[in-house]
């Protein structure tokens, strides 16, 4: 069985600064955590996979078919879609109105599977910038379900959220997981993260040290060196 | 011998055109190069300027000199009002752009509501009004007057900027302002510093430009289509682009009036801009980082 | 959009969402209001009040055209007075070329608008949006120099077309046909900004970028609702040709910018149905204003839409829809 999404010989600079150096991964099934410490390459990485940045050299296969000079609308197309980082919602559209404007981008979605499954039902005819911070993590999500993904990238899901309020984003994904749905998340909160992914491909200054199932990552003598040594400690 | 005289019609006049189109554009595009705004009443100091001394000098009848340096004290209180007015919408430029615009035909009705009737006002120049040769081709001493002083400023610009202490300031505050205000540079300030040169320019250009003319209601558009021009070619923001951006359209301009039989300069300025926005967004001066 | 799929709901659900919406009561009001100026002008039978109508239904027509453009994506399009100029040329041009049947100048008009809106959008559209409203704003600005030289390039008439023919043969009959013609626009818009197209258009101002990253390219629904937008622009150049039976350079003046977007600001951005309402308001108070203190008028419209821009730029309805919610 070929891989659903090839990461092959990456690599990307911005002014001389190598952010990535020959990055590759695979991801056939389930879910895949991309971690490291801060400037590691990892927003960099997920960004060159949904394709607003391109990288300098490398390729990036999705179903086996080269994505990395498409523009992002296209990539969407083809299945894969990102959530961002700091929350980017359309402020005067409604939790309701979000998903009724992407559902249509790939085939009709239900609308109240995804309020139920991210548990913005109750908001659902709120304005975006009425929300609280949580409600707009889960949007964020919503957002990214709305167009009906075959492969979901999640840019810090749950950073900067309170341990009860990211175990309700958890609590989605992992839903979403018994679904079917293939997802690579970065995330800096590693214990809560780890639990539910089958893959770890972990980064430090842009090149790949640790690629294997989350029971290895933690016993890795390069991962601790990384972690430990560069004075980064696993939050959690 | 006629083709001669062609060719030396199309060098002087280019050249001087150029020289007056730098001089009517290097406030605009100084200002959007230190503070990105894009200020569309930039064209109605031009005309603030022409009225007042339309008013001073020959309504009033005082010494011309007198009546234009007042004349250019009122454009740069006028542009230092409208900064202050809107500067803190710059954020959304959306309702900048409207902002000035809308002060553009403010100015205009004002002044067809104070003057109405009166057409064809002409103002007097500082020059003299009998024409010179140059190059076997008769021109008129308010354009060569305006043309060494746009020299002179531009030279009088770059030097205060890229020589003097202030202009490193305003350097700093045109690439980076959140840095700059870091090291105690208010870049606010810096702003208003360039809005008040900048308007003061455009106030010499129609202290100069103007008496070769008419002063109407609607004389703004010409200035502002000029700058607008101007400064797509050199590149948005980039002032020392501004003589060789100015020189491309007076050249072609006075290519095509000289060489075809359409006295079309401004389309030929319309399509120059169209071509540099469709195929070099970035004009001639390149580059797309932030800063002078 | 080749891999964006068509709406695929029944026409009939289609219908029905559409009769969903026009149930609106505001929607319905507007209708109302409009008739009954209509009728209101029929009873008095003054020429002054009908023509003031008149003027009020093509800033009307403006009005809603550039709130469905302008007002919901946030692209400003200043380029307003040289469609609309440019539908009152065409009408001259095709006027002196043999042709009078009143609807067919009208629907030409509205053709050239769309081309012309269209071949503007095209290249400038991809711009970031200050850098289309710029140029936009270049358009009037040079239009009188285009027309001017197109003019003396292929000899045609040195001042304008004049003698053109009336829209209809009363002023009452020239209303109605307007006030027709603004229902049509006016629903049109309406449904339009309440079907997905408007909820693209309405996340373009919102954050174009998110809409990029999430599937949707924005960029053909800007210049549909650019090219629809400035149909119905050169429609209204052609119908004002048509009232005042003249077709000169005057068409190309910022009165045809600056009263619409007044008119848009006040009727609450992005509303459409605000721009009706408010674009009886704003005329019929400037004709009067006219009558009392002639071109002071102006000056006090320019400066009552600077005091909107500054201080309530989502309008009317905008700060109502704020105090409700």
């Amino acid at each position: 069985m070929s891989a659903l999404l090839e990461v092959e010989g990456v690599s990307k600079s911005f002014g001389g600064n190598h952010v990535l150096s020959d990055v590759s991964f695979s991801l056939a099934d389930g879910t895949l955590a991309l971690v490291g410490p801060n400037g590691a390459g990892k927003t960099t990485l997920l960004n060159i996979v949904a394709g607003q940045l391109s990288p300098d050299r490398g390729a990036v296969r999705f179903r086996g078919a080269r994505i990395d000079r498409l523009p992002p609308a296209r990539i969407v197309h083809r299945g894969l879609v990102k959530t961002y980082q700091v929350v980017r919602p359309l402020r005067s559209f409604t939790v309701a109105q979000h998903i009724e404007l992407f559902s249509r981008v790939r085939g009709s979605v239900d609308a109240e599977r995804i309020l139920a499954l991210t548990g913005l039902g109750p908001v659902r005819d709120r304005r975006a910038g009425e929300l609280s911070f949580g409600d707009l993590k889960r949007l964020e999500l919503a957002k990214a379900l709305a167009v009906n993904p075959e492969l979901l990238l999640l840019d810090e899901p749950i950073g900067g959220l309170s341990r009860d309020e990211a175990r309700r984003i958890l609590g989605s994904l992992e839903e979403l997981k018994r679904d079917g749905m293939r997802m690579i998340v970065v995330e800096h909160r590693l214990l809560e993260t780890l639990s539910f992914v089958d893959q770890v491909v972990a980064l430090d200054q842009g090149r790949t040290i640790f690629s294997g199932s989350p029971a290895r990552f933690f016993a890795d003598p390069a991962v601790r060196a990384a972690y430990l040594g560069g004075g980064h400690a696993p939050r959690g | 011998m006629v083709g001669n005289l062609l060719l030396s019609s199309i060098a002087v006049y280019g050249a001087l055109f150029g020289l007056n189109y730098a001089l009517i554009s290097l406030g605009f595009t100084l200002v959007f190069g230190v503070s990105r705004v894009l200020n569309l009443a930039y064209g109605a100091l031009y005309m603030v300027t022409a009225y007042m001394v339309y008013l001073f000098a020959v309504e009033w009848r005082w010494e011309i000199l007198l009546a234009a340096l007042l004349a250019i004290g009122i454009s740069v209180l006028v542009g230092a009002a409208v900064f202050l007015l809107f500067s803190r919408y710059a954020p959304d430029p959306m309702r900048f752009l409207l902002g000035t615009l809308l002060t553009a035909l403010l100015l205009q009705y004002l002044f067809s509501y104070f003057f109405q009737g009166e057409v064809g006002l002409v103002i007097p120049g500082l020059a003299p009004t009998q024409s010179l040769l140059v190059l076997g081709v008769s021109v008129s001493p308010v354009f060569l007057l305006s043309a060494l002083v746009s020299l002179a400023l531009l030279a009088l610009l770059w030097a205060w900027i890229e020589w003097r202490p202030y202009g490193r300031v305003i350097r700093a505050a045109a690439e980076d302002p959140e840095t700059a205000s870091l090291f105690g540079i208010h870049p606010a300030r810096v702003y208003l510093v360039v809005v008040l040169v900048s308007s003061a320019i455009i106030g010499v250009a129609a202290v100069l430009l103007v008496p070769a003319g008419v002063v109407t209601p609607t004389m703004w558009v010409e200035p502002f289509v000029i700058a607008f021009v101007v400064a797509v070619v050199g590149g948005l923001g980039k002032y020392q682009w501004t003589l060789p951006a100015a020189f491309l359209i007076s050249f072609s301009q006075m290519a095509v009036l000289y060489l075809t039989p359409y006295d079309i300069s401004d389309i030929v300025a319309f399509v120059v801009a169209i071509a540099f926005i469709v195929l070099r967004p970035q004009g001639m001066g390149g580059g797309n980082h932030r800063g002078l | 959009m080749a891999s964006d799929p068509l709406p695929s709901p029944s026409l009939r659900r289609l219908v029905r969402a559409a009769g969903h919406t026009l149930r609106s009561r505001l929607y319905l009001a507007t209708l109302a209001v409009m008739a009954a100026f209509a009728l209101l002008a029929d009873l008095l039978g003054s020429p002054y009040f009908t023509l003031s109508l008149i003027l009020a239904s093509l800033y009307i027509a403006l009005a809603v055209a550039w709130d469905f453009s302008s007002g919901l994506t946030g692209y400003i399009n200043f380029g307003l007075p040289f469609f609309f100029g440019l539908g009152a040329f065409s009408t001259g041009y095709l006027v002196y070329h043999g042709l009078h049947s009143i609807p067919a100048l009208l629907a030409l008009d509205f053709g050239v608008g769309l081309v012309g809106g269209g071949l503007f959008a095209l290249p400038t559209l991809r711009l970031r949006g200050p850098f289309f409203t710029f140029l936009s704003l270049l358009l009037p600005l040079i239009g009188t120099d285009i027309v001017l030289a197109f003019w003396t390039t292929f000899g045609l008439p040195t001042i304008g077309y004049y003698g053109l023919p009336f829209l209809a043969p009363t002023l009452e009959d020239s209303l109605l046909l307007l006030s027709g013609a603004n229902a049509l626009f006016l629903t049109g818009f309406y449904l339009l900004r309440e079907s997905r197209f408007g909820l693209v258009l309405r996340g373009i101002r919102d954050d174009e970028e998110v809409l990029e990253s999430q599937g949707i390219s924005s960029f053909p629904y800007k210049v549909a609702a650019f090219t629809l937008s400035n149909g119905v622009v050169g429609f209204a150049g052609g119908a004002y040709a048509l009232t005042t039976t003249f077709a000169g350079v005057d068409a190309f003046g910022f009165l045809f910018l600056l009263f619409p977007i007044l008119i848009a600001i006040l009727g609450g951005t992005g509303e459409i149905l605000g721009a009706a309402l408010a674009g009886y308001a704003v005329i019929l108070l400037s004709q009067y204003l006219y009558l009392t203190m002639g071109s002071l008028t102006l000056l006090l419209f320019a400066g009552a839409a600077i005091l909107l821009v500054l201080f309530l730029p989502r309008g009317l309805l905008g700060l109502l829809r704020k105090e409700a919610a």
